[in-house]
């Protein structure tokens, strides 16, 4: 499958590491693990490269989450445990609004898809993650979201990842679901502080490393081990896995195989989302005939 | 504008509620979900109302009331809560906490406030205790049932708590088939020669009236209309109205209906709409075919001018379906 051109590759790092003397103009992503580090972070690692987001991995709920003036003008993805009071987040809806940030609230809590839905509603770009693949999810809720994202004639904001998938999705091409919540091989590379390179934030955390260095990264393209890794999903389809005649395949990649086969929700889920995704393409398409 | 039903629990039990058809036929445990109200609000944004009332039963009862407000506020909505008053100390605390710090043009309160004499001590107490902390937000709401009514106290309480120096003035409507308090149209005439007794106490306090739906212009001497008119106006500059259109009232079921006193009548889906004016047009349209059977609460209305001219609506439609007799004019139908 052919990739779409513009979409940068992008080094993931995480503050502390060290790195940030070594690794020069370059695209990072920079991870810190509070809200209070984000600032520090990006002055330190945008004097020699472009911080295209700072992540961060935070503890504390939305509700008790405080954004200074600075903290406004860097952008931000905020991955939160919870959310917290629904009156506070309201109350603090418009410090959000005028930030460059979007929240995500893991999808294991049912009450997290009401927040999300009241938080998009209000015009504060957020989304759904999955925290831990073995905590359960109501993919019911999920849908409903997704449906809320997808087809609300109302103004809201971006609901993600289903704005990213629903905007972005191309029956001629690869899409990667997971890319908002930066996991994405062709994408996003995460490095440690001894420059090995995971494809993903679970790959570095179990030493799953494609390559070590940093000059290694700008030829990636050539490594044989990420080749392998970005053709594997080839496999579902040569060993005729379940995958390999499911039409949502399209939007999920086969990216959680092990939950859709013990919840068949998550099959309709992907299938409603692929459903929203072709409505949202053939609309575009009419869109630009018209303006022809 | 619509009305949305948050909850169908209420703290009181009046006897001429012409919710309780409603009620009756609902689950009272039954409350609005936030996905339900924010598909609400985005309905009517679509539409670009700006303004939702919520009702109840006792909406203040709904454990996520404050947060409500605060949502709709923050999505540019005005607010308007029809409330009794009486809230537990608790309540009172959060919606004072959070919702004085909205602007106070972004929210009010409609308070219907029955005669003393109809409260206990302590729903009295309760009541004052939500009209000091909220009493340059509060409108007060009376619902005439009786003929020998008194509104006395409540030019007392809007002098005392400092409200709105406004009486929304309500009539009792009836619930066809059931035996609710209503003033009857025969009546209508006293009813409003009793109103007309209490003018000198509001132009002396600076109150103002304005009519909910269900007043009959006819009803009103000329004289009594130009007072009317006159302290109408006194207050915010609104002219008096003779009206009885479609309120829309949504319940946490998400059905949608006219309004109470038809709630019996066509109550659908709010999905089966797909904006507010689809809805508008669907509730019009069964008023326009009641009132083409017949026009008015007497029988008069048929060749009426002002009723012609869209200055009267003919009385409540409630009134109507509840098989009136139509009374000829002089014998306390129209003037």
């Amino acid at each position: 499958m052919k990739q779409k051109p513009g979409k940068e590759k992008m080094i993931v790092v995480q503050d502390g590491s060290g790195l940030e003397k070594k690794i020069t103009k370059k695209t990072l992503v920079v991870q810190v693990d509070t809200i209070e580090k984000a600032v520090p972070a990006f002055g330190k690692w945008s004097s020699e490269n472009r911080v295209f987001c700072v992540v961060v991995h935070e503890e504390k709920p939305l509700a008790e989450i405080e954004l200074s003036e600075e903290l406004k003008i860097i952008p931000l993805a905020l991955f939160l445990k919870e959310g917290g009071a629904p009156k506070t987040v309201i109350e603090k809806s418009r410090e959000f609004r005028e930030a460059n940030i979007t929240l995500y609230l893991p999808a294991h809590n049912p009450e997290n898809f009401t927040l999300l839905q009241i938080l998009a509603s209000l015009d504060v770009a957020c989304g759904v993650y999955l925290e831990n693949e073995a905590k359960p999810v109501n993919w019911d809720s999920m849908n409903d979201l997704m449906y809320y994202a997808a087809y609300s004639p109302a103004n809201h904001a971006r609901v993600e990842p289903f704005d990213y998938a629903v905007s972005n999705y191309d029956p001629q091409e690869y899409l990667c679901f997971t890319t908002p919540w930066f996991e994405n091989p062709r994408r996003f590379f995460y490095m440690d502080e001894n420059e090995n390179i995971a494809l993903s934030r679970k790959k570095m955390e179990e030493g799953d490393f494609v390559a070590t260095g940093i000059s290694s990264f700008d030829s990636l393209d050539d490594n044989e081990k990420y080749k392998e890794h970005l053709t594997m999903w080839t496999n579902q389809f040569i060993d005729n896995q379940r995958c390999a005649s499911c039409p949502a395949w399209r939007v999920c990649g086969g990216a959680f195989v092990s939950i859709c086969e013990s919840n068949p929700n998550y099959f309709q889920f992907f299938n409603d989302l692929l459903e929203a995704a072709e409505q949202n393409r053939v609309k575009q398409e009419q869109d630009t005939e018209w303006r022809l | 504008m619509a009305n949305i039903l948050l909850t169908q629990q209420c703290v009181r039990s009046c006897p001429y509620c012409f919710a309780k058809q409603h009620m009756d036929d609902s689950e009272a445990q039954q409350r609005i979900s936030w996905e339900d109200l924010i598909y609400i609000a985005d309905l009517f944004e679509v539409d670009r109302s700006n303004h939702l009332s919520l009702l109840g039963g006792e909406p203040t009862l709904h454990p996520d009331y404050v947060d409500f407000v605060l949502y709709l506020a923050e999505r540019k909505f005005h607010v308007t809560t029809f409330t009794c008053g009486i809230m537990s100390p608790k309540r009172l605390e959060e919606a004072v906490t959070h919702l004085k710090q909205l602007d106070d043009k972004q929210y009010n309160f409609v308070c219907n406030l029955n005669h003393p004499d109809m409260s206990t001590d302590k729903e009295t107490e309760r009541i004052e205790a939500f009209m000091k902390e909220f009493g340059q937000q509060t409108t007060l709401s009376f619902n005439i049932f009786h003929l020998d009514f008194d509104m006395q106290y409540l030019v007392d309480y809007i002098t005392k708590f400092n409200l709105v120096p406004h009486i929304r003035l309500g009539l009792a409507h009836p619930i066809p088939g059931e035996n609710n308090k209503i003033i009857h149209p025969k009546d209508f005439d006293t009813m409003v020669e009793r109103l007309e007794s209490f003018m000198p106490q509001m132009i002396e306090n600076n109150v103002s009236v304005g009519f909910d739906c269900g007043f009959a212009m006819c009803n009103f001497t000329d004289a009594q209309l130009g007072k009317f008119l006159r302290l109408a106006r006194s207050g915010d500059g609104r002219s008096i109205k003779f009206v009885c259109n479609p309120a829309l009232d949504i319940g946490p079921d998400m059905t949608v209906w006219s309004c109470f006193p038809l709630s019996r009548y066509h109550k659908k889906s709010i999905y089966e709409f797909n904006s507010v004016q689809e809805i508008l047009e669907y509730y019009r349209d069964f008023h326009k075919k009641v009132r083409e059977e017949q026009t008015g609460i007497f029988k008069e209305c048929a060749d009426c001018h002002f009723k012609e001219c869209g200055l009267c609506a003919g009385g409540c439609l409630a009134h109507i379906l509840n098989k009136t007799e139509v009374m000829p004019a002089g014998q306390g139908g129209a003037r």
